[in-house]
């Protein structure tokens, strides 16, 4: 179980963050899941698989995090400079 | 592989093709449409459904053993999005976009255009694997079975 091949033909990192334990491994160990706010690519340990509490646990607080950091972007765009500035008029 | 992630996954003896895509799946359920490639698409269907409840129910179980708020609303976000997946045998027009679609290797010649994650189960030639791997969208991720 491994990450393999990386977009663009970039060399795959010689490690990567897992969301649910938050430790750096190896991609030979990871396995990859939803992206983050910012459009990038997540990944936690194939352990976790086996650790069904924990895993769904550990993706359900990821995923709503993001969601709220997608929502907070939303926002800021709307509401932040140009916002403020239509709000002012 | 251009614009993919690729994961390379082995089913150990302990675990099945269904147990392991579903719980794979649970980690991408939002990102658009996702095909599984089998040569038994009919009997993977009921094993993968099956298993998808099983997680579901598992989450259900976890939200009603929390007192935490945030917790118990991170997880009925949770447990919404995975009522709301629909799994399908055979890619239907009009019904792409969401939800699991598996197909026989023989009978998939595209792919939805929100197709992110494709599951690959059963010996696909390399210039039909080439070219369904090429129309799916960059970032996307393409999860093979040894």
């Amino acid at each position: 179980m491994a990450i393999v091949s990386w977009p663009h033909s970039t060399r795959i990192p010689s490690s990567l963050l897992c969301i649910i334990c938050n430790q750096d491994r190896s991609p030979e160990e990871m396995s990859a899941g939803l992206c983050d706010a910012s459009g990038n690519q997540a990944f936690a340990c194939n352990t976790h698989f086996w650790f069904g509490n924990q895993f769904i646990m550990g993706w359900a607080i990821f995923a709503a995090r993001q969601r709220t950091l997608l929502l907070q972007k939303g926002s800021e765009l709307l509401f932040n400079e140009g916002g403020n500035g239509w709000m002012l008029r | 592989m251009a614009g993919c992630y690729v994961e390379r996954r082995t089913i150990s003896t302990n675990s099945s093709i269904s147990w392991d895509i579903a719980h794979h799946l649970y980690t991408r359920q939002l990102r658009g449409v996702a095909v599984v490639i089998s040569d038994k698409a009919d009997g993977l269907l009921a094993a993968l459904t099956k298993q998808w409840y099983k997680i579901l129910r598992q989450t259900e179980r976890q939200r009603a053993s929390t007192l935490n708020a945030s917790r118990i609303m991170e997880l009925t976000y949770e447990i919404a999005s995975m009522q709301r997946l629909r799994f399908n045998v055979g890619l239907l027009d009009g019904l792409e976009d969401g939800g699991v679609f598996l197909v026989a290797s023989d009978q998939v010649k595209n792919l939805p255009v929100s197709c992110h994650t494709l599951y690959i189960t059963c010996e696909l030639d390399e210039p039909a694997k080439t070219s369904l791997i090429q129309m799916m969208p960059p970032g996307s991720l393409v999860v093979t079975y040894v």
